[in-house]
């Protein structure tokens, strides 16, 4: 009986969830499942890349397995409900955002922190105005 | 393989030995890799197929491989699936798990896939089958800790536990009230498995000393799956001095 360990070096986010809860939260996929109520079969689904998670299952995935949203809506390509949100809500936002979000595509964690605090000022500003 | 079963009272009837021992191992190096002192009850299953064995597993709907397909392995991509309709089945899911891994493990020159249908049990024709049966109700109630268990059984009820097991092969009442009220629900709760298990594991164990009878009569392997017909004479069994005896017994024995 041969114990073996693959050596994928670049895991999917299924394996990483699956390592994850073998090897650190030691449970099984049944367990998993009833945790996340959903069905075993949905969540080996997941695991072995053939399915994504809604967006609820994705939060809930995130505080069962104690992984960042962030890390796994990259990971499987699912955007905050908050972008759909603003990039639809009027005429304007669905041309302007998709283009700003072009322009803003190669910024870094530094340059999106200042990108974020001026639209918070400009946020502020705009309150102020309408204010008076 | 030098593997010893650490039992004392009871011993795998003959012809089960090898997978008796094939089982025990599996579970002695899962435990090792592990780094766990005893060999946790009711035995995670599902877990360990996965971790420490590292086969990759999974539910799904096996319908497409067949009616009533309950499980399938996959021998070369190291895979096992149970089918998404039994997972409400405790038992049923954890036999089957421990049935695929069989395969995994004893059936790998035999052929590269296997399938488990309903129609499969302790009855069936089929050798490879029947060995993976035997498999996972070795790996699910291996033998030392189920007569652990029955001899804790004794201790806990202060019974004498020569006598009992003794009374155990017999077909009276007493015997049916022990396997009924005391071992059988103990069996299936602390190993996690159905009641038909428990009854198929009970039937496959022999004393070590030497009797004319198995441990678990034959006359009651079916009938312990259904109502007693003895129906109130059961309520009536009392501990005496260790031993269960028929109520009506107190006073004529007294007298």
């Amino acid at each position: 009986m041969a114990l073996r360990r693959s050596q994928n070096p670049e895991p999917s986010i299924g394996d990483i969830i699956r390592r994850r809860r073998v090897e650190v939260l030691k449970k099984g996929l049944r367990e998993m499942a009833r945790e996340l109520t959903i069905a075993p079969a949905h969540l080996t689904d997941i695991e072995k890349g053939r399915r994504t998670p809604s967006e609820g299952l994705l939060k809930r995935i995130s505080a069962a397995y104690g992984i960042g949203e962030a890390e796994l809506r990259a990971a499987w390509s699912k955007a905050d409900e908050v972008v759909q949100e603003v990039a639809t809500q009027d005429t304007m936002s669905a041309e302007k955002v998709p283009q700003f979000l072009r322009t803003a595509r190669k910024l870094n964690a530094e340059q999106w922190d200042q990108l974020i605090r001026q639209a918070e000022q400009m946020a502020a500003g705009k309150t102020r105005k309408e204010r008076r | 393989m030098s593997v010893k079963l650490p039992t004392r009272v009871f011993d795998p009837s003959y012809g089960r030995r090898v997978i008796e021992r094939r089982a025990w191992s599996c579970l002695q190096r899962c435990r090792k890799s592990l780094g766990l002192d005893q060999i946790p009850l009711p035995i995670p299953v599902e877990q360990w197929i996965e971790s420490p064995l590292e086969f990759h597993f999974g539910f799904a709907d096996l319908s497409y491989l067949g009616d009533g397909v309950l499980g399938a392995t996959f021998i070369r991509e190291r895979e096992i699936l149970i089918h998404e309709g039994v997972t409400d089945h405790e038992g049923r899911c954890r036999f089957t798990c421990a049935h695929e891994l069989g395969h995994m493990l004893l059936h790998s020159s035999v052929r590269t896939e296997f399938h488990e249908t309903n129609d499969l049990g302790p009855g069936s024709n089929d050798v490879v089958e029947r060995e993976a049966d035997r498999f996972a109700a070795a790996f699910l109630m291996p033998l030392p800790l189920v007569e652990a268990e029955i001899v804790k059984v004794f201790d806990d009820c202060r019974m004498d536990r020569v006598q009992c097991t003794w009374e155990l092969m017999q077909t009276t009442r007493e015997s049916e009230w022990m396997w009924r009220k005391l071992l059988l629900p103990v069996l299936t709760r602390r190993f996690g498995v159905s009641l038909s298990t428990a009854i198929n594991r009970c039937n496959d164990i022999e004393p070590r000393i030497p009797s004319p009878r198995p441990l678990l009569p034959a006359e009651f392997v079916e009938a312990l799956l259904h109502r007693s017909a003895r129906g109130d004479e059961l309520e009536a069994i009392r501990l005496r001095n260790g031993v269960p005896q028929y109520a009506d017994l107190f006073t004529e024995q007294a007298s």
